[in-house]
C-alpha cells in the first residue's frame, strides 16, 4: 500500500489520499494515509507535476512545430517562415495549406486520444485498455478495407465519412452489447472480442481481395497504420468539429472516474450506477476517437500510453490533472511522431503510426516500467 | 540468372527463321517483319539478326537444360506444361500463342490471371492463388512466378516446383529497363519449345518502342512523368521499371527519379512532372483525376495542362511485353495527343499484333 502516495510538496492530491480510505472500507488493511507522506518527505519528488508537464509539452511541441514550418521544399529561414505565413508566394501555400494542418491535427488527434485512454483504463480499472477495445479503429479500417479492395460496393461517399460511420457503428454496436455487462472484466473481454471479430472481417477483406487490387494494399496499410500525410484545412475542420466537443465531457466526466476507479461498491454506496457510467463514459471515449480513427487511421499506442506517462509525471491518478495531462501528453506525441514521419527521410513519407510505436512508444514503455512502484492506478 | 548463351543463339535462330512473324503454328505471332530494336543500335540488331539466319529454329531439343532467374536450373524432357503463378507468365503464354497449363481465376477478378487473349483461358483454373491443394492437383511441371519477392514465395514452393522469372521493380535482377521482359520471353518459350513465337514478341515488343519514337521531339524528351498509385497520398512508380526504360529509350519522356513509397505532396509539388497518369483501376477506384481534389493537385502543371489522365490498373509497371505494349500506346494516346493513336482499350481484349504503334517505326 505504500504505492503511490502523495508527495509531500503542497501538490494536489485528494484521490490518493482517499483511495487510501476506501480501500481501508473495503477491509484491507487500515492505513494512515499521513504515512506515506512522512515516508516520502525524505526523499524529495522530482516528479514535474501538471505545470511542469504541460510547460515540457509545450516546449517539445513548439520545437516540433517550428521545425515541421520551417523544414520541406522549400527549407525556409525564421525570418522566411514568418514572411510566408503572412505573405501569398508559393512557400506561404506550402506552410499554410501543406504544413499547418497537419500540425493542427496532430494536436486534435493526439489530446483526443490521450483523453480516450484515461476514460477507458479509469472507467475499465484496467491500466491496458485503449480505444481499440471499443471497435471503433476495426469498424473504421473494415469500411477502409473495403473500398480499397471492393470499390465497386462501397457507397458513393468519401472513404473518411465512410469510416467515421463504420467506425462508429461498431463502438456503439459494442456499447450495446456490454450494456448488460456490469463487470469491467467482463466488459473488456466482450470489446476485445467485438474488435477481433472486426479485425478478422478486415483480414478475410484483404485475404479474398482481388489480385488486381493488390497495387492499393500500400494505400490500405497507410490506412492502417496512421498517417496525417494527406491532411487538408477541411479535414481538420471535420476532425475538430466531431472530436473536440467530447473533451468538455470528458473532463466534466473526472468525478465520475475517481469513484469508479476505486470499486463498484463504492460508487454504489455514493449513489453512482457503475455499469451505466462506463457505458456513457465509453459512449465518451468512441466520440473522442472515431474521427480521429477515420480521417488518420487507427493511431496506435497513444491511447494507452500517455495516461501512464502523465500519471508518471504527475505522481497521481487523479483523473482531473491525468486528463489535462494525457492530452497534452498525447498531442505531443503525436505532433513529434508526425515531424519524424515527415522529416526523418524526406521526401518520403512514413507514417506518424509507425513512430508512435518506434520512437515514442518504446522509451515510454520503459518509463511505465520504471515508474510502476510510484504511481499507483 | 540467365538461359546459357547456346539456348539463347537457338532464341535468336527461332527470331530471324520465323521473320519475327512467328512459326505459323498459330498464337498471336503476326509480328512485324522488322524489329527497330530501340536497345540496340540499328547495325548491331541487323548484324545480329544475320549471324543468326543460318541457324535452324528446330535444333532446339529436348531434353533441354533451362535456368531460372534465380539460378535454379530445369531439365526437360518435353515442351513444359507451366502453372502461372504471375500475370507476367500468362502475358507471355497469350504472346507466344499457348494457353497455360493452369492459372487462377479468383473470383471477382478483373485482370490479373485472365490477360489470355486471344488464346483463352487455360484447361485448369484453380479458385486463388494461394490454392496450394489445386496447383499441386494441376497437371503441370511447375509454377512460373516472377523472382521471389516475400516469405509467401517460400510457402509455395513446398507444395509444388517454382521457376522463377525476372520482375526489375519488384525483384532483385541484373536486368533493367525491358530487357526482363525480352529475357522472360526466351525464358519461356524455350520451357515451351517456341523460341520462335518468343523473338516475334521481343520484336514486337521492341518494334511498339521504336514506334512511340516516331513521336520524339527534344520537347518531349525533356518531359518528366509520374505515375501515381491508387492512393489519396501521393504514393508514385519507382523509374526502373520496364516503361520508363522503354519511354526514355523512345525519347518521349523521362520518369521522376523516385523511390518507392508514398511523397510528401510538397515535394511532389517542387517536382511539377509534366505528365501524371492516375492509377485509376478497372472498377472503379476513389482516386482518379476526377476525385483528387488536394490542395496539391489542382497547383500541379500536368494538371493545369491537361495532362494528367486516369490510367488502368497496373497495366505502367506489370508485367510483361504485351501490358507494356498496352502501356506505351495508352501513353501515347494521352501523353501525346498530337499522335494520333487511340487509347487501347481493356487489356483483356487489347492484341499487341494490332497495335498502331507497330505502323508507326
Amino acid at each position: 500500500m505504500s504505492d503511490g502516495g502523495p508527495d509531500g510538496e503542497g501538490r494536489d492530491r485528494p484521490t490518493a489520499r482517499a483511495r487510501y480510505r476506501y480501500r481501508s472500507d473495503d477491509g484491507m488493511t487500515d492505513v494512515d494515509t499521513s504515512a506515506p507522506v512522512s515516508a516520502r518527505a525524505e526523499a524529495p519528488d522530482r516528479r514535474p507535476g501538471l505545470i511542469g508537464l504541460l510547460a515540457g509539452c509545450a516546449a517539445i511541441v513548439g520545437v516540433c512545430t517550428a521545425l515541421q514550418l520551417m523544414i520541406g521544399e522549400p527549407t525556409l529561414s525564421p525570418g522566411e517562415l514568418i514572411a510566408a505565413l503572412g505573405g501569398e508566394r508559393e512557400a506561404s501555400f506550402v506552410v499554410k495549406e501543406l504544413r499547418s494542418p497537419r500540425i493542427v491535427a496532430a494536436l486534435v488527434v493526439g489530446a483526443t486520444l490521450g483523453c480516450a485512454g484515461v476514460l477507458m483504463q479509469d472507467s475499465l480499472r484496467n491500466p491496458l485498455a485503449d480505444p481499440s477495445l471499443l471497435g471503433v479503429a476495426q469498424g473504421a479500417s473494415l469500411a477502409v478495407a473495403i473500398t480499397t479492395f471492393y470499390p465497386a460496393l462501397a457507397p458513393p461517399v468519401p472513404r473518411p465519412i465512410l469510416a467515421l460511420v463504420c467506425g462508429t457503428a461498431a463502438g456503439l454496436l459494442v456499447v450495446l452489447v456490454t450494456g448488460r455487462l456490469r463487470d469491467a472484466v467482463r466488459l473488456l473481454l466482450a470489446g476485445a472480442v467485438a474488435s477481433s471479430f472486426f479485425g478478422t472481417l478486415t483480414a478475410l477483406v484483404i485475404f479474398f481481395a482481388p489480385s488486381d487490387r493488390a497495387g492499393s494494399v500500400a494505400g490500405y496499410q497507410r490506412f492502417a497504420i496512421g498517417s496525417l500525410s494527406t491532411m487538408e484545412w477541411e479535414t481538420v475542420w471535420r476532425l475538430a468539429l466531431w472530436s473536440l466537443p467530447a473533451i468538455p465531457l470528458a473532463f466534466a466526466a473526472a468525478r465520475v472516474l475517481n469513484v469508479l476507479k476505486i470499486g463498484d461498491d463504492v460508487a454504489a454506496n455514493v449513489g453512482l450506477d457503475p455499469g451505466r457510467a462506463r457505458i456513457v463514459l465509453m459512449a465518451i471515449a468512441m466520440a473522442l476517437v472515431a474521427p480521429g480513427y477515420a480521417f488518420a487511421g487507427p493511431i496506435a499506442f497513444v491511447a494507452l500510453l500517455a495516461p501512464h506517462i502523465t500519471r508518471g509525471a504527475l505522481g497521481s491518478s487523479d483523473a482531473r490533472p491525468v486528463l489535462v495531462g494525457a492530452a497534452a501528453v498525447g498531442a505531443t506525441q503525436m505532433v513529434a511522431a508526425d515531424g519524424l514521419g515527415r522529416l526523418l527521410l524526406f521526401p518520403s513519407e512514413i507514417p506518424a503510426g509507425v513512430w508512435t510505436i518506434g520512437i515514442a512508444g518504446l522509451p515510454a514503455l520503459y518509463y511505465v516500467g520504471r515508474v510502476r512502484r510510484s504511481v499507483s492506478w | 540468372m540467365r538461359v546459357s548463351v547456346v539456348l539463347v543463339a537457338f532464341a535468336l535462330t527461332a527470331a530471324s527463321c520465323g521473320g519475327g512473324g512467328g512459326d505459323g503454328d498459330g498464337g498471336s505471332g503476326a509480328a512485324p517483319a522488322t524489329a527497330p530494336a530501340a536497345e540496340a543500335a540499328p547495325d548491331e540488331a541487323a548484324e545480329e539478326a544475320t549471324d543468326v539466319e543460318a541457324a535452324d529454329v528446330e535444333a532446339v531439343e529436348f531434353p533441354l537444360t533451362v535456368t531460372d532467374a534465380v539460378g535454379r536450373e530445369v531439365t526437360l524432357d518435353e515442351p513444359a506444361r507451366i502453372g502461372c503463378y504471375w500475370s507476367g507468365c500468362t502475358e507471355i503464354h497469350a504472346e507466344l500463342g499457348v494457353a497455360p497449363g493452369a492459372s487462377p481465376v479468383p473470383a471477382g477478378t478483373s485482370s490479373d490471371g485472365v490477360f489470355y487473349f486471344p488464346v483463352g483461358p487455360p484447361d485448369y483454373t484453380v479458385t486463388a492463388f494461394n490454392d496450394f491443394e489445386g496447383w499441386s492437383q494441376a497437371d503441370i511441371n511447375f509454377l512460373v512466378n516472377r523472382g521471389p519477392q516475400s516469405p509467401d514465395d517460400a510457402v509455395v514452393e513446398q507444395f509444388v516446383d517454382v521457376f522463377y522469372l525476372h520482375a526489375p521493380g519488384l525483384t532483385d535482377t541484373d536486368l533493367t529497363g525491358y530487357e526482363a521482359h525480352s529475357e522472360n520471353l526466351r525464358l519461356v518459350g524455350l520451357l515451351l519449345g517456341k523460341p520462335a513465337e518468343a523473338e516475334a514478341a521481343v520484336a514486337r515488343m521492341e518494334a511498339a518502342i521504336a514506334g512511340l519514337a516516331a513521336f520524339s521531339t527534344p520537347e518531349l524528351a525533356d518531359r518528366s512523368f509520374a505515375y501515381l498509385f491508387n492512393d489519396e497520398g501521393y504514393r508514385v512508380m519507382t523509374d526502373d521499371t520496364p516503361f520508363c526504360a522503354a519511354i526514355a529509350d523512345a525519347g518521349v519522356g523521362t520518369c521522376l527519379p523516385l523511390s518507392e513509397g508514398e511523397l510528401n505532396a510538397e515535394a511532389f509539388l517542387d517536382l511539377d512532372p509534366d505528365v501524371i497518369a492516375v492509377q485509376a483501376g478497372l472498377d472503379g477506384s476513389g482516386f482518379t483525376t476526377a476525385t483528387r481534389d488536394d490542395p496539391v493537385w489542382e497547383r500541379l502543371s500536368a494538371v493545369q495542362n491537361g495532362t494528367a489522365y486516369d490510367s488502368d490498373d497496373r497495366l505502367y509497371w506489370c508485367c510483361g511485353s504485351r501490358s507494356l505494349i498496352w502501356a506505351l500506346q495508352d501513353f501515347a494516346a494521352y501523353a501525346i495527343p498530337d499522335s494520333g493513336i487511340p487509347a487501347p482499350g481493356p487489356i483483356r481484349e487489347f492484341d499487341p499484333t494490332t497495335s498502331p504503334l507497330l505502323q508507326q517505326g
